[in-house]
């Protein structure tokens, strides 16, 4: 372990460090040494500042990335299983939300949107469905000001999985312009299914 | 005399009108009729307009023109931006009524029962899946629409908020959102004329190579459902561990090869099988507004058979049909009875 990073090591305790010298730093974490005069500075301040813990001398900062890395790989492994699982997890939370507006919401009104040409006059009288997110936040209607005018985040117009080989993509789009027939003969929804050919037209040159 | 008759013929006239009025405005308080009339208006009635159709970052707009003539649709679909592009869409008969777009209409449910047991899949009633309601009135392309919202039951659909014509029916706003209420996609009209008459001269291609679909031609006639089977097509063997409730089979056409779609009445999704030679490099998903196409190979020994399910639908069901599609092949490997079919 070089002065230069004792210095820096320093430096990161004052919260003084620039990004260089982060980086420089950050490359040479796995360095017993460096790990060992870290966990000596961050005790000697904690000393100080009278802070001391039983457990202070215990380093769990490899554990924990081993942790991470563990729940990566079982993750790639079985990606379908995860999805599913997620989706328990979120499905139940929603319930829980639903139950919930159920009870609370039982008289809302739309909010004045500010896309005017978006809403029209709230009718009195009519009850809008609640809405909710995953996360467990709740929509008092479809047309919620934040994300009603914010249309999807992305910025691509057509979105990949990643890693996606060309060949891959073409094909999608091939499956997708064959599917435009059937959603335009078995949904009511007239023009919609042939307006969104274009970009999978040109996508597919 | 003739005032007892003037007075008489006023009164029925009166008392027509009023029921008329009543009539038009009961449909227009029910949002089951008014999916009803938005269902027959999509393909019945002539009209030509300019619309809008956006998601993420991108927005067109494009013309239209469609005819009903001797009892075959007609559609002109030209985009205003960009390169010149026309669909044309041509030849379907507008009685001809495929099982998902009758999930939409009031017709007496026993049909669609039956259609349910004739073609499989979970027959319920679109009320048990979404929950319908109407949501006032609002102007929009200058014309006065109802709106009706159909909130998903289920975080395996979509929902729509969808502003339809009091007076024609027509589709004039279409909004798509996910389960958080973000929107997915958005289409709307900005002008539309309806129920004047259509100019011949309207109906003429005006781009050079206009793309041509020559729409609906079915498979599902007695003499073609034997020869499939007796080609021991691998859609002869599909089955599924799972399906979102509500999704009934729909009609197969010529254009769709080895498939299988589905619909619940809004979102429709497909199921397409092939044997892939590379299959290197051919799992993925790709998503366009509320459309989503995902490819993953089956597990050995049919691991050369790739199956792709593309729907409106969140990534949820894609997934979780795709993950319980089976292949019932009586025969042992896929590519050894490939290879003698072949040989014969």
């Amino acid at each position: 372990m070089s002065d230069k990073q004792a210095e820096s090591l320093s430096a990161l305790m004052d919260n003084e460090i620039n990004e260089l010298e982060m980086h420089r730093l950050l490359k040479d974490i796995e360095n017993p040494e460096l790990r060992a005069r870290w966990s000596r500075y961050n005790m000697a301040r904690a000393a100080i500042r009278n802070d001391i813990s039983a457990f202070s001398h215990i380093d769990i900062s490899l554990a924990v990335s081993e942790a991470i890395d563990q729940e990566r790989l079982s993750g790639k492994a079985k990606p379908w299983v995860r999805a599913i699982g997620s989706f328990a997890v979120a499905a139940s939370v929603t319930l829980a939300v639903l139950v919930g507006v159920r009870v609370y919401n039982t008289q809302i009104t739309e909010p004045d949107s500010s896309l005017a040409a978006n809403e029209s006059v709230p009718v009195q009288g009519v009850e809008l469905p609640a809405y909710t997110l995953q996360q467990g936040q709740t929509y008092a209607s479809f047309s919620d000001k934040p994300r009603a005018n914010n249309i999807q985040r992305n910025q691509q117009v057509v979105r990949v999985s990643p890693q996606v080989s060309p060949y891959a993509q073409q094909r999608l789009n091939d499956f997708m312009l064959r599917h435009v027939e059937q959603v335009t003969l078995n949904a009511n929804l007239g023009v919609i299914p042939y307006a969104r050919v274009k970009e999978l037209q040109e996508v597919a040159k | 005399m003739s005032r007892l008759y003037a007075l008489a013929m006023l009164l029925i006239w009166l008392a027509f009108s009023f029921s008329v009025s009543a009539q038009s405005a009961a449909q227009n308080t029910d949002p089951l009729a008014l999916l009803d009339k938005m269902s027959r208006a999509s393909r019945e009635v002539d009209y030509f307009g300019v619309f809008s159709y956006e998601h993420s970052v991108n927005n067109q707009t494009l013309r239209v023109v469609h005819v009903v003539r001797d009892g075959l649709e007609f559609e002109r679909l030209i985009h205003m931006d960009g390169e010149p592009r026309e669909v044309i869409r041509k030849g379907h008969p507008v009685d001809c009524v495929h099982s998902g777009a009758r999930l939409t209409r009031s017709d007496s449910v026993q049909i669609r029962r039956n259609l349910a047991e004739r073609f499989g899949g979970d027959y319920q009633e679109l009320q048990s899946y979404y929950q319908i309601s109407l949501a006032g009135q609002e102007r929009v392309a200058g014309r006065l629409a109802v709106k009706v919202m159909l909130r998903a039951n289920d975080d395996y659909r979509h929902s729509y908020i969808l502003s339809i014509d009091s007076n024609t029916g027509l589709l004039l706003r279409s909004i798509m959102l996910d389960s958080a209420g973000a929107i997915l996609e958005r289409f709307q009209f900005s002008l539309l004329a309806a129920g004047i008459p259509i100019e011949a001269e309207m109906l003429q291609a005006e781009t050079a190579n206009p793309v041509i679909v020559q729409e609906g031609r079915h498979t599902d006639s007695a003499v073609e459902i034997e020869s499939q089977s007796q080609q021991k097509l691998l859609v002869n063997y599909l089955s599924f561990d799972w399906l979102p409730r509500g999704f009934i089979k729909v009609e197969n056409l010529k254009s769709q090869g080895e498939s299988v779609s589905y619909s619940d009445g809004m979102a429709v999704f497909s199921v397409y099988l092939e044997r892939v030679a590379d299959v290197a490099g051919v799992e993925g998903w790709a998503q366009q507004g509320g459309t989503i196409a995902l490819s993953r190979r089956l597990a050995e020994p049919l691991n050369e058979v790739v199956v792709t399910v593309v729907g409106e639908m969140p990534m949820l069901s894609i997934e979780r049909i795709s993950a319980g599609i089976n292949l019932n092949l009586p025969l042992t490997p896929v590519g050894a009875s490939a290879g003698s079919e072949e040989s014969q």
